[in-house]
């Protein structure tokens, strides 16, 4: 009786507090979209890259989503994990296709995508990759159905070899990569370009990427391989994940303390800088540089990420606007073409983002302006997206225009030394 | 093994020194005499720690139970959080390093060890003060120096100031006359590892003076239970097992009373408690066979109580207290014996209260407070110590101020409106409402009230309507720690104190002379709810944060019996907690709190059987399943894991004793022997884990106890 009393006495002082609700959302018309991260393996990177595609869909949907044949159509994503792993990159493909589902943003590692990618094609999925930079992606026999809004690392190790030896006046390197299709990969570019220019690598040394807790892993003898030689400059094709540890194996290695000039560590990432400032080990942070393709001063960029701050409370991470600008230019690619057909889409994903036939007819469309962008495509303009990113400009291969910039930290402050255009 | 050597030494000592004290034979309630009792003069215990004045159960203005230092040794528990976990409202998971107390639907989550709660012994606080985490274990007092856990469910900071959040846990020790000088010793089997205990206690008076020694010395192996994967995980193997997982805890309590009606009562004592555990199970380290955490932790407090004039009576006290991390304390993440961490952390803490109440009359009276508390921090920083002793700091966590300081300022008024105004028709009711300030260097301003309402029903029958607030506030740790490794837990400096708001309702009383019941419900609300969260946003290290509000209601009866020759309790408990928070995909979502059941029933009988010298005690405990932790979900179900969540299986579990009373194995002096079988099943069950793996709970134990009083 107490028990029967109590529970109308809980409905009655909470009974709305005290129900769950997962806040199931309802969209209209929707158009289903995979978003695919290797959450499993770089949570902080893959999550805020969600974050940064529901933001680009919600800003697309609030703003009256698309009319496609006179119908009003919202997006709605599907968040996906392919745990840093190919073999469930191929089984997330399966399962979109099962469920009716041919539009893929992602995945976010190489490794991941290169499987993916031959799955996609193999099934008439269009894909865009925000961060899987390996250069084998442009060069497949894809059917244009394989795109990315981040750089190749074609392009970012070349600059990394240039910048060394023509900024830096260093010729000595050493490579440190994880042992995957990415690190081995960019292994090769950055020996090839900086060998090419007239440097020399010194050494090379690679650590396990799968099946590691790379938190606690001890990267110090495979540090020392490369220490022993005395590198003036240390290429590291690193993830965020491990930054932190391999820093402080650094610092622990005597072979380091005993050098007089200690050598630079150079990233061939952009993600780091609040990773390193958070993990890192303080006393070599001002021996770090990395490569990024964010560019974080541009009007558009500073746009995105006041809106990113003032939705999450928090900052977005590199290449969240790359997979921003990957929901944008399928949005005004499936607007322009009036479908959601992959094919469709495939064909107008360079028209809807500076291409060079109509350039210079094209309206620029910023950030955050799809319905300005909606009611040009209806009647009959064409538009120019620039993103968050930066010029899309996609190329033949399904590669976007290139920027580049080499950053630093100072005092513990995220510093832009030099910017590269490709 | 120092110490151990230590505490023998100073019982040697005390036992000469007093040689010519006389001491008592029994306990303050003999098992025989409690047996006598009946349950009306349970109901009538008088208990301190709801408006820090006595009071019986039936008249406190909150939900109260109470377990005697009788109970404890006849139902064989060993530490106060095995006392705490036959109460209703409580659940009691472990890491084998230490309990972790959820109460009432919540559970303080990663690395919380009991913090939710505030525990004291006396009325002085016991908490590690660097994390405010209350260790449990059999390290917080030796359980023979207790007379009664008095056990508060329910806000109490508008008495006791922060961390009386969700609860009072004070633990009233005996006096000096009125333990039974003893030393126990038990020897057992945990799970085919040994375990072994030796205890003292030991208490006289002469002339004004009454002494109290008590100490408690284990050393439990917790090896050969292994991680239980997440469901779909395969991350541990049948060979992956604990090793090293044995804990060595240490207890010493001692006082010393003068009284003497002209000079009024002062009161020394001190206690320290050592944890001294290798830790298997520890989110950053899991079976790396060489963790070592190893604590100090202690407090000497002086007190001083008068009665100045007829009715007015004041008190004043001095604690000071510390608490850091024993020398060859060691930390390792992994297998690597090249490296490992080690870390520096302290606190010395100086509380000194005033506290006077005026009496009315019987029940009318006033109470005023202050007190002032200064805890001087050496915040948490770990260290990678590599195999030539190089210490580099880790990287992580910010410094902060050193110096936390608090004043706190508290009234109450205890009312009986017929009594003080003259209305009979309300001579039933009595009033209390409460109300503290606290100004903290750190978090500024708090401030908390407390009214409640008893009535009377009938003369062993009544029922409380009772509203509080309190707060639990950040801890040194959560505010400043640098990592362990990196992607670890760092501080946030930008913490605030977490405040709750509960509705009570409670009936309590006799029905007839057998069986006693106390029922209640509430309803909570709690804002600012700090969790160690996965980051969202640009690194990957777990902080504590102020991000959910928890919304909490529930149910709990209890039921004393009193029949032929046995004493039996049984106890439900209903919760309903629900957890709002902002999720960035889900946006606002509310979802029910995670490790703690919804259900669950306790009970025990101890069977007393004087004409065969023995009692025979049965308890059980039936837990429902309980939703595993935040960060295992996210090993479980990486994309939907705030929603998608598993669940541990609901188990039973039932622990069985016998044990004599009164055998005269040596001429003129009392033995006790006792047998204790924990999980007589065999139960398989999970407490939940936070790295990956949940953690499994232990076998069949066996203990044998021999008890020999001097």
């Amino acid at each position: 009786m107490i028990l029967f009393i109590s529970l109308v006495i809980f409905q009655l002082i909470g009974c709305e507090k005290l129900n769950e609700d997962y806040n199931k959302l309802i969209y209209k018309n929707p158009i289903k979209i995979a978003v695919i991260g290797d959450v499993s393996i770089g949570r902080e990177v893959a999550e805020n890259i969600f974050f940064a595609t529901k933001m680009a869909a919600d800003e697309i949907n609030s703003s009256g989503g698309l009319i496609i044949n006179e119908e009003e159509r919202e997006i709605e994503l599907i968040f996906k994990n392919s745990g840093g792993d190919p073999e469930i990159g191929i089984d997330v493909v399966n399962e979109l296709i099962d469920e009716g589902i041919n539009i893929i943003v992602g995945p976010t590692t190489s490794a991941v995508a290169v499987e993916m990618s031959e799955s996609c094609v193999a099934n008439n999925i269009l894909m865009i990759t925000y961060s899987a930079t390996i250069p084998k992606l442009s060069y497949m026999n894809d059917d244009d159905l394989i795109w990315r809004t981040c750089p190749s690392d074609a392009f970012s190790g070349t600059i990394m070899a240039k910048h060394s030896i023509d900024s830096m006046q260093l010729k000595n390197g050493a490579i440190f990569f994880r042992d995957d299709n990415f690190g081995n990969s960019m292994a090769n570019i950055i020996q090839n370009k900086f060998e090419s220019l007239g440097g020399s690598i010194l050494a090379t040394s690679s650590y396990p990427a799968e099946e590691t807790d790379l938190n606690n892993y001890n990267f110090g003898n495979e540090l020392d391989i490369l220490l022993q030689q005395k590198p003036q400059i240390i290429f590291a094709a690193v993830f965020e994940e491990e930054i932190g540890k391999i820093t402080q194996d650094l610092w622990a290695s005597s072979l380091y303390q005993d050098m007089e000039s200690k050598p630079f560590l150079f990233l061939t990432e952009g993600g780091f800088p609040n990773e390193l400032i958070a993990n890192g080990q303080p006393d070599i942070l001002e021996t770090i540089i990395g490569i990024s393709s964010s560019i974080t001063n541009t009007p558009n960029y500073i746009t995105y990420e006041n809106n990113y701050i003032a939705k999450y409370n928090f900052s977005p991470v590199t290449y969240s606007e790359h997979a921003y600008d990957a929901i944008y230019s399928i949005a005004f690619a499936m607007q322009k073409a009036q479908s959601i057909s992959p094919e469709d889409i495939k064909q107008n994903l360079r028209l809807v983002t500076g291409s060079e036939d109509l350039r210079e007819e094209s309206a620029i469309i910023n950030v955050n302006e799809f319905e300005k962008a909606r009611v040009l495509l209806l009647t009959g303009f064409e538009i120019n997206y620039e993103g968050a990113s930066g010029k899309i400009n996609f190329d033949i291969n399904g590669d976007p225009y290139s920027t580049f910039v080499i950053w630093g930290l100072v005092n513990k402050e995220y510093v832009e030394f030099s910017y590269y255009n490709l | 093994m120092k110490i151990k050597f230590q505490h023998l030494i100073i019982s040697l000592l005390l036992i000469c020194s007093f040689s010519d004290i006389k001491g008592q034979e029994l306990d303050t309630i003999s098992p025989n005499d409690l047996f006598a009792l009946s349950l009306e003069d349970l109901m009538d215990i008088e208990i301190v720690s709801a408006v820090r004045q006595n009071q019986s159960i039936i008249d406190a203005p909150s939900i109260v139970s109470v377990i005697t230092g009788t109970q404890i040794k006849e139902r064989g528990y060993a530490s106060v959080a095995e006392a705490l976990n036959s109460i209703a409202g409580f659940d009691v998971i472990t890491d084998y390093f230490q309990p972790n107390m959820g109460i009432r639907g919540i559970n303080g989550g990663l690395r919380s060890w009991s913090r939710l709660v505030k525990v004291m012994i006396d009325g002085q606080n016991m908490s590690f003060r660097s994390s405010s985490d209350n260790y449990l274990d059999p390290s917080l007092i030796p359980m023979g120096a207790i007379e009664k856990i008095e056990i508060i469910r329910g806000p109490n900071s508008a008495i006791y100031g922060k961390n009386a959040f969700l609860g009072v846990i004070n633990i009233i020790t005996k006096t000096g006359d009125s333990v039974g000088n003893s030393i126990s010793h038990y020897i057992g089997s945990v799970n085919n590892s040994s375990a072994y205990n030796l205890s003292t206690v030991w208490g006289g008076s002469k002339n004004n003076f009454d002494i109290l020694f008590s100490s408690s010395y284990s050393q439990i192996d917790y090896s050969g239970i292994s991680p239980y994967n997440v469901p779909g995980s395969t991350i541990y193997g049948s060979g992956d097992i604990a090793q090293k997982n044995e804990s060595n805890p240490l207890a010493v309590y001692i006082k010393v009373k003068y009284e003497k009606e002209t000079f009024g009562k002062l009161v020394f004592d001190f206690t320290q408690q050592n944890i001294n555990s290798y830790s298997e199970f520890l989110d950053w380290g899991t079976l790396t066979h060489n963790n070592r955490i190893n604590l100090f932790n202690a407090y000497e407090r002086i007190m001083y109580s008068k009665t100045l004039f007829e009715n007015f009576k004041t008190d004043f006290s001095f604690t000071h207290s510390s608490g850091r991390p024993i020398k060859n304390e060691i930390l390792d993440n992994d297998s690597d014996p090249t490296e490992w961490i080690e870390r520096d952390l302290s606190y010395a803490g100086y509380d000194v209260s005033f506290n006077t109440s005026y009496a009315f009359d019987e029940i009318n009276n006033f109470s005023f407070g202050i007190d002032y508390t200064t805890d001087i921090h050496d915040h948490q920083k770990f260290y990678t110590v590599n195999s030539s002793g190089v210490r580099t700091l880790n990287p992580g966590g910010t410094e902060g101020v050193k110096d936390f300081n608090n004043v706190g300022i508290y009234l109450q008024m205890i009312l009986n409106a017929a009594e003080f105004f003259s209305f009979d028709y309300l001579k039933n009711l009595t009033l209390t409402a409460g109300y503290r300030f606290d100004y903290h260097n750190i978090y500024g301003d708090v401030l908390n009230y407390r009214l409640a309402a008893v009535y009377h029903l009938a003369d062993q029958l009544s029922t409380k309507v009772m509203y509080g607030t309190s707060f639990n506030a950040p801890s040194s740790v959560q505010l400043y720690s640098n990592y362990i490794t990196p992607g670890g837990i760092v501080g946030n400096p930008n913490l605030k104190p977490e405040r709750a708001k509960t509705l009570e309702w409670a009936l309590m009383g006799q029905v007839f002379s057998k069986l006693n019941f106390n029922t209640n419900i509430y309803y909570t609300e709690i804002d600012d709810k700090i969790e160690y969260l996965l980051p969202y946003g640009e690194i990957s290290n777990i902080t504590a944060q102020n991000v959910s509000n928890i919304y909490s209601a529930g149910f709990e009866a209890e039921l004393n019996i009193n029949i032929m020759n046995n004493t039996s309790y049984v106890n439900y408990s209903y919760e309903r907690s629900i957890l709002e928070k902002y999720d960035p995909l889900l946006e606002i979502i509310r979802i029910k709190t995670a490790l703690y059941p919804n259900h669950m029933v306790k009970f025990g009988n101890v069977l007393h059987l004087p004409d065969y010298f023995i009692n025979i005690n049965i308890e059980g405990k039936y837990m429902s399943s309980r939703i595993a932790s935040d960060q295992n979900n996210f090993i479980y179900d990486p994309i939907n894991y705030a929603i998608n969540r598993y669940e541990l299986d609901p188990y039973f579990i039932l622990d069985f004793m016998i044990s004599s009373t009164d055998l005269e194995l040596i001429k003129n002096s009392r033995t006790r022997l006792s047998l204790r079988i924990k999980n007589l099943l065999g139960t398989e069950y999970y407490y939940p884990g936070f790295d990956n793996y949940d953690i499994p709970g232990l076998g069949r134990s066996f203990y044998f106890m021999f008890t020999q009083y001097i």
